[in-house]
C-alpha cells in the first residue's frame, strides 16, 4: 500500500511539475528553444524595444 | 569579472570560436546569418564573459540581426572587442575593423581561416599587421580550435595592465576631418562614446547612431545642416556620389595601402572545388531538380530506407522486453492495479509511442545539419529566389523555412536576417506551415497504417502541401495588406566545405536532444494527464473509456470535424492536446486506443479511419495551429498581438478548408 | 554596358553602382562590389532568376533586375 502511494505521488508530482514548467517555458518561446538557455545570461528580448515598431 | 564582445563579418567563424572559448554548443552553420541573437557564455577556466553577436558588414544596420549588434555597442557595458577577421577576405573585413578601431575600445584581432588563406596563396605578415593597426593580431583556426588558448590569454591578461590593446591606427578622411572635429564639439559630454566615431557614423548615415544622438541632444538641426552641406560640397567637387561612398573609399585606400605592406599573394585564380560543385548544383537547368532530388533522398532515408526499420526495432523492444520487465517489476513490489495501469497504459504507451520515432527524427536532423554546414543552404536560397519572387518574397525567406522543418521556433527567429520588414513578417507568418519534426511521428504512425507501400511519397507530399499552402498564403497576404514594399535579394554564397563529423554529430544531437528531453518531461506529464482523463469520468473512477472525461471533452468538439472525415471524440481530443506540443497527439492516440505497440495501434486505427480520412487528418495536423512555443515566439518577434492572432486564426481556417476539400473531393473518386 | 550583358564566365570592371536601390547598394558595397572592382558573371538562373557573380574571390547572388543596373566596362 505504501509503495502504491509513494509511486503515485512521485509520478503525479513529477508530471504536474513538468506540465507547469513546460507551459512556462513555452510561453517564453525562443529562449526555451536555444541550446544555451541554461548558461546564457543575455536576455533575448532585449532588442524587442526596437523591433518592428513600424509594423504595429 | 569583465565582458568581451565578439564581432566580425558574417560567416567568419565567430560562433565556432565562441564554442571553443566558452565550451558551449551554440548553433553553427556555413551561411551568413546563423547567429541572430546575442549569446553570453563564460570563458573556460575564467570568470570573464564572452558575448557572441550576429555577423555584420558595417555598423550601420540594415536588418534586425544587425540591429542587435549596434544596439549592443551603444548601450551595453564591455571591456574589449574581439574582432574576428577572415584572412582570405581581408580587404572587405578590414572595413569593419576600421570602424571598430574608431569606436575606441581596446581591440584584439583574431585572424581566422589562415589555413584557407594559405591554400589560396595569401601570405599574411601578422606581426606587421599588428604593428600598423596598433592591436594584437592572433592567427587562429576556429573550426579546429587552433590558437584559441593564446587568444584567451590575450583577452584576459591585458585587462589588469590596462593601456596596451587600444588601437593606434587612424584613417585620415581628408577634408572631412575638419567637419568631424566640428561635429565632435557639438556632441553632449554626458555620452560615454567616442565622439570621433559618432561623428563619422553620423556622416555615414548610421540610422541607429543618428537616433541615439537625437535622444541625447535637444536639437540636431545644426548637425543635419552640416551633414547636408558637406555632402553637397563633396558632390560638387566630384569626389564621390555620397558621403557614405566617400568614407568607404577613404577607408578602402587605407586598407589597400595596408595590405600592400602586409600580404603577399602568390598564386592567382584557379578552379576550386567550390566552382566545380557550383557548376552542377547551380546549373541553369539542373539547379531546381537537384534540390528536389536532395529532398526526395532526405525523405526516403527518413521514412523508408533507414528510419522505419530502425524505428521498428525500437518499437519491438518497447512493446516486448521493456513492457514485460516493467510489468514483472511492478508485480514484485506489489503495485496496485491503478499504478500498473498508469505505468503500462499511460506512461509506457504515451512516452514510448513517441520515443520509437527517435531514429527517424535524428536522421532528419542529421540531413538538415548537413545542409546547413556544407554551404548548400545559400545556394538553395538562390535557386528558389525566382519562385519566391513571384509570391512577393525573396530566396532568403526559404532558409527560415528549411530550418522550420526541424523546429518552427528557430525558423521564425532566422527570419531576422531578412532586410525588408514586410518580407520578414510574411516569413514569420508562413514558417509555422513548414512541417516541424514534432509532426513527423503523427505522419509516421498514419502512413504505417494506411500507406505502407508509399510511405515516403505520402509524407513528402504533406511537406510539399505545407510549402504550397505557404506560397499561396504569401500571395494572398501580400495582395491584401502588405503590398507597399519592394522585395530585395542579395546573398553571399560561401565556399563549400566538407562538414566535420564532430560538428555534424553535435548539431544533430543538439537538435535531437530537445526531442528526447521533451519525451522525458512534458510528454511524460501529458501522458499521465491524458491517462487520468481516460481513467476517470463523470461517474467515477476506472470507467469505460467512452464514459471518461476525455471522451466527454472530445465529444463536444467532434461534430465540428465530422465533415472532415474524423468526427470522433478520439481525434478531437488528440488535436486539443497537440496545441501544447504536437508530439502529444501520438501519445494521446496510443493511450486512447489502448494499444500495446505501434503495430496493433495501426490495426485499431484502420477501424476508425479510412485512407482518405487519414490523409485529411494528417493535413489538418500539418496546418492547424502553431504549437504554444511557436505562438509565443511569433508574439515576441513581431511585437504585435494582432499578427499573433492572425497567425493562429488563419492557420486554423486554412487547415479546415484544406482538410474539407481533401475529404469531400477525394470522396467523389474513392 | 551593364552586368547582364556580360557573357557567362567573362570578367569586367564595375563602373557604376549609383542606379541601384539603396538597400541593395549598401549590401553590395559591404560585400566588396564597388566601382573599380573586377567582377565575373558565373551563372544565371532560368526564367529571369537571380545571377551569381564573383567579386574579390567571393561569390554572391543578386537579382537580374538589380544586376542590369550595375554598369561595367
Amino acid at each position: 500500500m505504501i509503495v502504491n502511494i509513494f509511486l503515485g505521488l512521485i509520478i503525479f508530482g513529477y508530471a504536474g511539475w513538468m506540465m507547469v514548467r513546460h507551459i512556462k517555458r513555452s510561453k517564453q518561446g525562443k529562449c526555451a528553444a536555444c541550446p544555451l538557455h541554461k548558461s546564457c545570461s543575455g536576455s533575448c528580448s532585449e532588442t524587442e524595444s526596437t523591433s518592428m515598431t513600424e509594423m504595429k | 569579472m569583465s565582458q568581451f564582445a565578439l564581432l566580425g563579418n558574417p560567416n567568419t567563424g565567430k560562433t565556432s570560436l565562441f564554442n571553443h572559448l566558452t565550451g558551449s554548443y551554440a548553433y553553427v552553420g556555413n551561411w551568413s546569418g546563423v547567429t541572430i541573437e546575442k549569446k553570453v557564455g563564460k570563458l573556460r577556466h575564467q570568470t570573464d564573459l564572452l558575448v557572441d553577436l550576429p555577423g555584420i558588414y558595417s555598423l550601420n544596420p540594415l536588418s534586425k540581426d544587425e540591429e542587435v549588434v549596434t544596439e549592443f555597442l551603444l548601450t551595453d557595458e564591455f571591456e574589449k572587442i574581439l574582432n574576428i577577421v577572415d584572412a582570405s577576405q581581408l580587404k572587405r573585413n578590414l572595413q569593419l575593423t576600421i570602424q571598430l578601431i574608431e569606436f575606441g575600445k581596446p581591440l584584439i584581432v583574431g585572424l581566422n581561416m589562415v589555413d584557407v588563406a594559405q591554400s589560396r596563396g595569401i601570405q599574411i605578415n601578422e606581426k606587421k599587421l599588428s604593428d600598423i593597426l596598433g592591436v594584437r593580431v592572433v592567427p587562429i583556426i576556429a573550426r579546429t580550435g587552433k590558437g584559441c588558448d593564446l587568444l584567451t590569454k590575450e583577452l584576459t591578461s591585458d585587462t589588469r595592465k590596462k593601456s596596451p590593446g587600444t588601437p593606434t591606427f587612424k584613417v585620415d578622411y581628408g577634408f572631412l576631418e575638419e567637419i568631424i572635429e566640428q561635429m565632435s564639439e557639438l556632441f553632449p559630454d554626458d555620452v560615454n562614446l567616442n565622439k570621433r566615431w559618432m561623428a563619422v557614423q553620423y556622416l555615414e548615415g548610421n540610422k541607429r547612431v543618428i537616433s541615439y544622438v537625437s535622444q541625447h541632444m535637444p536639437n540636431t538641426a545644426l548637425l543635419e545642416q552640416i551633414k547636408q552641406e558637406v555632402e553637397e560640397e563633396l558632390v560638387k567637387r566630384g569626389y564621390a556620389h555620397s558621403l557614405r561612398q566617400f568614407i568607404y573609399h577613404m577607408r578602402d585606400k587605407n586598407i589597400t595601402h595596408l595590405l600592400e605592406q602586409t600580404t603577399i599573394v602568390t598564386s592567382s585564380t584557379k578552379t576550386t572545388t567550390t566552382d566545380m560543385i557550383d557548376r552542377v548544383v547551380t546549373n541553369k537547368f539542373l539547379g531546381l531538380p537537384i534540390f528536389l532530388f536532395f529532398m526526395y533522398v532526405v525523405f526516403m532515408l527518413t521514412f523508408d530506407w533507414l528510419g522505419t526499420p530502425l524505428s521498428d526495432v525500437l518499437d519491438g523492444f518497447m512493446s516486448g522486453p521493456l513492457t514485460t520487465w516493467t510489468e514483472n517489476g511492478l508485480h514484485v513490489i506489489g503495485a496496485s492495479k491503478f499504478i500498473k495501469d498508469l505505468v503500462l497504459n499511460g506512461i509506457i504507451a504515451g512516452v514510448g509511442g513517441v520515443l520509437v520515432f527517435v531514429p527517424q527524427i535524428f536522421i532528419m536532423f542529421f540531413l538538415i545539419s548537413f545542409l546547413e554546414d556544407s554551404g548548400y543552404m545559400a545556394r538553395v536560397a538562390m535557386v528558389m529566389d525566382r519562385i519566391m519572387e513571384s509570391i512577393g518574397l525573396n530566396g532568403k525567406a526559404f532558409i527560415p523555412m528549411i530550418i522550420g522543418f526541424g523546429c518552427n521556433v528557430p525558423g521564425i527567429m532566422a527570419a531576422r536576417t531578412i532586410e525588408q520588414p514586410k518580407e520578414r513578417l510574411l516569413t514569420i507568418l508562413l514558417t509555422p506551415l513548414m512541417s516541424c519534426s514534432a509532426r513527423l511521428p503523427v505522419y509516421a504512425l498514419f502512413v504505417g497504417a494506411f500507406f505502407v507501400n508509399h510511405r515516403a511519397l505520402v509524407v513528402l507530399s504533406l511537406y510539399v502541401l505545407g510549402i504550397v499552402v505557404a506560397m499561396v498564403m504569401a500571395r494572398i497576404f501580400s495582395f491584401l495588406f502588405l503590398k507597399k514594399e519592394k522585395s530585395v535579394f542579395v546573398i553571399e554564397l560561401p565556399p563549400y566545405r566538407v562538414p566535420q563529423a564532430l560538428t555534424l554529430w553535435r548539431s544533430t544531437w543538439e537538435k535531437g536532444k530537445g526531442f528526447i528531453r521533451k519525451a522525458g518531461t512534458f510528454i511524460f506529464a501529458g501522458s499521465v494527464l491524458i491517462w487520468l482523463l481516460t481513467y476517470a469520468g463523470p461517474h467515477g473512477w476506472n470507467v469505460e473509456m467512452d464514459d471518461s472525461f476525455l471522451a466527454f471533452i472530445g465529444g463536444v468538439l467532434a461534430p465540428i470535424f465530422e465533415p472532415l472525415g474524423f468526427g470522433t471524440w478520439q481525434a478531437a481530443a488528440s488535436l486539443l492536446t497537440g496545441f501544447l506540443a504536437k508530439e502529444v497527439v501520438v501519445s494521446t492516440m496510443n493511450i486512447i486506443y489502448h494499444a500495446p505497440d505501434t503495430a496493433s495501434l495501426t490495426g485499431v486505427l484502420s477501424t476508425q479511419y479510412s485512407a482518405l480520412s487519414a490523409l485529411s487528418f494528417m493535413s489538418f495536423i500539418l496546418l492547424y495551429i502553431p504549437c504554444l512555443a511557436t505562438v509565443a515566439t511569433i508574439r515576441k518577434e513581431t511585437a504585435s498581438k494582432k499578427w499573433t492572432y492572425v497567425s493562429v486564426i488563419y492557420s486554423l481556417v486554412i487547415a479546415y478548408i484544406i482538410s474539407l476539400v481533401i475529404y469531400q473531393i477525394g470522396g467523389l473518386f474513392f | 554596358m551593364n552586368l547582364t550583358d556580360l557573357q557567362q564566365g567573362k570578367t569586367a570592371v564595375v563602373s557604376d553602382v549609383t542606379k541601384l536601390n539603396d538597400i541593395v547598394k549598401q549590401r553590395l558595397i559591404d560585400m566588396g562590389l564597388v566601382e573599380g572592382q573586377e567582377i565575373c558573371l558565373k551563372c544565371a538562373m532560368p526564367f529571369g532568376g537571380p545571377v551569381m557573380v564573383e567579386v574579390c574571390g567571393q561569390c554572391l547572388s543578386l537579382r537580374r533586375k538589380e544586376a542590369s543596373r550595375i554598369g561595367v566596362s
